[in-house]
């Protein structure tokens, strides 16, 4: 499972390179925040649907299922604001980014999720952690990021919030992975979730660029 | 052809070249190679990447 995850990630790859390498990056960013922001915003409330769904079930995998879950509510909390502060370093006020309807991709990319969680099982919510979480930005990555786009440092709070969060929160749900009873229909239920989130977020990716 | 199917040494190529979506046709060829012939294919992916200097690929996602 693990290597099928692994190699699940390909599209985003091709997505966060073109955007790293767009020759008006300092214009994109901005865009690429707000994106981020409509995404970031959903964690939390996802991740409590999926906490509320496997309660409700009774198969071997929820009391460790819902036990990882409430800890990861823990760990996503108030993200979402922390990149609305950057945000407004770039002169985009929080009001202005919030009003913006997400595009249809966001609406798929997390609402994909919803369905697996309520209608199939909430096991498959780990693959969009495991693609969401399993690349967090590394410090080189934020000082290019920087010297493209010209903006502060400042600026970047939240990417390097999750450069030194992110790599703990993987271990976490590497930790869940392995000792969760996992079936074969749970795996591929996570690998397709990781498959749809890494094609759907690079989707949302390429159509700001 | 499913990703399970796939030989080790064929898995571990598309992970390195970062693929993760080939045309069925593709990967019925690159099944048929043996470990000799893909280890070939990948060092001439890799003399690709050299040649375009410092480009890299990058993948990241914040949650």
């Amino acid at each position: 499972m693990r290597r099928q995850l692994a190699a699940a990630v390909g599209p985003l790859t091709t997505a966060c390179t073109a955007l790293v390498e767009h020759p008006r990056l300092r214009e994109v960013w901005p865009e690429y925040l707000v994106l981020q922001h409509q995404i970031i915003r959903a964690t939390v409330p996802l991740t409590r649907a999926a906490l509320e769904r496997t309660r409700e079930l009774s198969d071997p995998l929820c009391k460790p299922l819902a036990e990882y879950l409430e800890e990861h509510v823990d760990e996503e909390l108030d993200h979402d604001e922390g990149l609305l502060d950057d945000l407004e370093l770039l002169g985009l006020p929080p009001e202005s980014v919030v009003a913006r309807m997400p595009p249809p991709t966001v609406a798929a990319l997390v609402g994909a999720q919803y369905y697996w969680i309520h209608h199939h099982h909430p096991v498959a919510f780990l693959g969009y952690v495991a693609l969401m979480e399993g690349y967090p930005p590394t410090a080189e990555l934020i000082e290019t990021l920087a010297a493209r786009t010209g903006y502060p440092k400042e600026s970047f709070r939240t990417f390097s919030q999750h450069a030194e969060l992110d790599p703990g929160h993987r271990d976490h749900l590497d930790e869940t992975l392995n000792a969760l009873p996992l079936g074969e229909p749970d795996e591929s239920a996570i690998v397709e979730s990781a498959r749809t989130t890494a094609v759907l977020a690079a989707r949302a990716v390429s159509e700001i660029l | 052809m499913h990703h399970k199917d796939l030989p080790d040494y064929v898995a571990a190529y598309l992970l390195e070249r970062a693929i993760a979506h080939l045309p069925e046709e593709v990967l019925e060829v690159l099944v048929t190679l043996s470990p000799e012939q893909i280890e070939g294919l990948a060092k001439v992916g890799r003399a690709f990447d050299e040649a375009g200097q410092d480009r890299h690929l990058v993948t990241f996602s914040i949650h």
